[in-house]
């Protein structure tokens, strides 16, 4: 266990506690409106302030960080799956089966993610499944080169061969003997990801087209903040700054992974 | 050369193929399909744009000849016109490429200028004291949210101090300034959009071009030249740096879908009339032949983006050139 990997661990963990404890942590209802304590400065009944509407700002980055964390992970994990499961499909298999899927990849790759997610959101409504959906399915490609990358250096190695020669089926070995060797390399890539997700989901809301208010996320926090600057800067900071630490986590342990993995 | 140029053709082929595909399917991706979404969900789209959408994509006929349809248009550039204004998708398009082109050559450019002394000098002082420091602040630089710059840049710069324009790429009553004077008002009106967009990549390559230099020191002729005598100044920007750029060519054409999807939240931030600008917008207003032909050409830039990156690294390298054609 290095620094960083440390480092980042504390962060994502208070970061992830943070969101599960929300309704314990949040000293009023996110949605609450109280117009006559409307964009009160920090401190006092309100530890962040409050909002144009007089909602707790506190309350609503607690369970803003509900939905960015889940949309994030979720996202993350679909992604994960699909990599793996395309690219040890493609890298065991071989033959035109291989080159289909990696075709399929370079495909994927050249749409800018960004351009992809906007036109699938024209298509479907922004709703929290759909969101996840869509950032998943552009974000497996990565991992699918890992993996199948890991299992081609791996699959005519003796031990492979030697799981053939006992009758292992092509599954199991795939599943018992190959992919376990391709988990640090997946880590790395995985926790990286995580904080690209965030930076997607938050890129979203902040535009408009991501988590829809009155449901909180810190992308749409930070997009009311911005129309109120002049009169609130506690509305940009903070969204800004959880945004920015829970990022910092993933790729802080995304490093750490990797140096313990070299 | 010209076998590797028939290969890499042969390879872009089936890719350009396979784009129009995905794209197809993303307009498919409507429950019930596109026309669905139009008249259930947005009433901003009138019937006739509904009419206009089924004639343009051929709805009413089965889901291949839609598609080879749709295709054989594509091809010819053709994607339809605008249901904002009538215009043709291809026009507008073509009318924003050269501003998103000029923003990003201008942070590219930049990027390279910061990035290229940033990783030379942590890797000839690996470990150090320098090393670790803008190690840390290119690392805290990589996780800040770039539209979160954006706004703390634009309310410091733009409202507060009010040294710098706050959107668009020229201010009102322009038209009666010399040529010197509007170059001047475009080139402050990029400060805020460019820096930003610096600030966010120049991580990437800064590090990237660390461990590139870092892995040519290690090289024999790298030994040779210190043997021989020559400065460290020499070793480092003469023998290493040159050989470790040769990888960057193939990172500046990874970076071209990074880029494009990166200035749709800038140019929407910025107001700058933009590609990035023009996606946002048109999704907002569901405005479907122009959101597919940015997806359709978005795509197709990028796939050139990598032909190109790849040609220049065979001309820039003779290795490549010679390990291409024995294969």
């Amino acid at each position: 266990m290095n620094k960083t990997l440390a480092a980042g661990w504390i962060l994502l963990a208070g970061f992830a506690l943070a969101a599960l404890a929300a309704p314990w942590l949040a000293p009023a209802d996110p949605g609450e409106i109280h117009l006559e304590e409307a964009l009160a400065p920090p401190g006092g009944g309100h530890p962040l302030g409050t909002d144009q509407l007089g909602r707790d700002l506190w309350a609503r980055m607690l369970f803003g960080g509900r939905v960015s964390l889940t949309v994030a992970s979720v996202a993350v994990l679909l992604a994960v799956t699909l990599g793996v499961a395309l690219g040890s499909v493609a890298g065991y298999a071989g033959g035109w089966v291989d080159l289909l899927v990696m075709r399929f990849t370079d495909i994927m790759l050249c749409f800018p993610t960004l351009f992809l997610i906007l036109a699938s959101v024209a298509f479907l409504e922004p709703s929290l499944f759909n969101l996840v959906a869509i950032i998943g399915a552009t974000s497996w490609m990565e991992v699918a080169r890992l993996v199948r990358a890991e299992i081609l250096s791996l699959k005519e190695r003796e031990f492979i061969l030697a799981a053939r020669g006992f009758g292992a089926s092509g599954a199991r070995i795939v599943g018992r003997h190959l992919l376990p060797n391709a988990l640090a390399p997946v880590g790395v890539s995985a926790t990286l990801g995580l904080g690209s997700a965030v930076f997607i989901e938050s890129g979203l809301s902040f535009l408009g087209i991501g988590i829809q208010p009155p449901t909180p996320s810190w992308g749409n926090i930070l997009a009311e903040g911005r129309a109120t600057l002049g009169v609130g800067w506690w509305l940009s900071l903070f969204p800004g700054l959880a945004i920015f630490g829970l990022v910092l986590g993933c790729n802080l342990l995304s490093e750490g992974l990797r140096k313990l993995h070299d | 050369m010209i076998g590797l140029l028939a290969r890499r053709l042969a390879w872009t082929l089936p890719v350009l193929l396979g784009i129009t595909v995905v794209s197809f399917f993303t307009m498919h991706l409507a429950p019930g399909g596109p026309t669905d979404v139009i008249t259930d969900l947005n009433i901003k789209i009138s019937l006739q744009a509904k009419a206009e959408l089924v004639k343009l994509y051929g709805l009413d006929r089965p889901l291949p000849q839609q598609y080879l349809a749709w295709l054989a248009r594509c091809l010819r550039g053709d994607f339809g016109r605008s249901f904002k204004d009538g215009r043709t998708v291809s026009t507008k398009i073509a009318e924003r490429i050269p501003v998103t082109l000029t923003i990003n050559l201008a942070a590219l450019f930049l990027i390279l200028l910061a990035a290229i002394p940033l990783g030379v000098s942590s890797a000839a002082a690996e470990g150090s004291l320098w090393d670790h420091g803008t190690g840390l602040f290119l690392f805290i630089l990589f996780a800040l949210p770039s539209f979160w710059v954006a706004i703390l840049g634009l309310d410091l710069f733009g409202v507060r101090l009010a040294w710098l324009p706050v959107s668009g790429l020229s201010s009102l009553g322009i038209q009666p300034l010399s040529m010197m004077e509007r170059l001047a008002d475009g080139a402050r009106h990029l400060i805020l959009p460019v820096g930003v967009m610096v600030l966010g990549g120049l991580t990437g390559y800064a590090r990237y071009l660390r461990s590139s230099v870092l892995n040519v020191l290690k090289q024999d002729y790298i030994r040779t030249a210190v043997a021989k005598g020559l400065s460290e100044k020499a070793v480092l920007y003469r023998h290493a740096l040159r050989n470790a750029l040769l990888p960057f060519i193939t990172l500046l054409g990874l970076s071209v879908p990074g880029l494009l999807g990166g200035s749709v939240i800038l140019e929407s931030i910025f107001a700058i009339p933009g590609m990035g600008r023009l996606f946002f917008d048109s999704v907002m207003s569901r405005d479907y032949p122009v959101i597919m032909g940015l997806l359709v050409l978005g795509a197709v830039l990028t796939l050139i983006g990598n032909l190109l990156a790849d040609l220049a690294y065979a001309l820039a390298d003779p290795r490549i050139r010679y390990e291409e054609e024995a294969g």
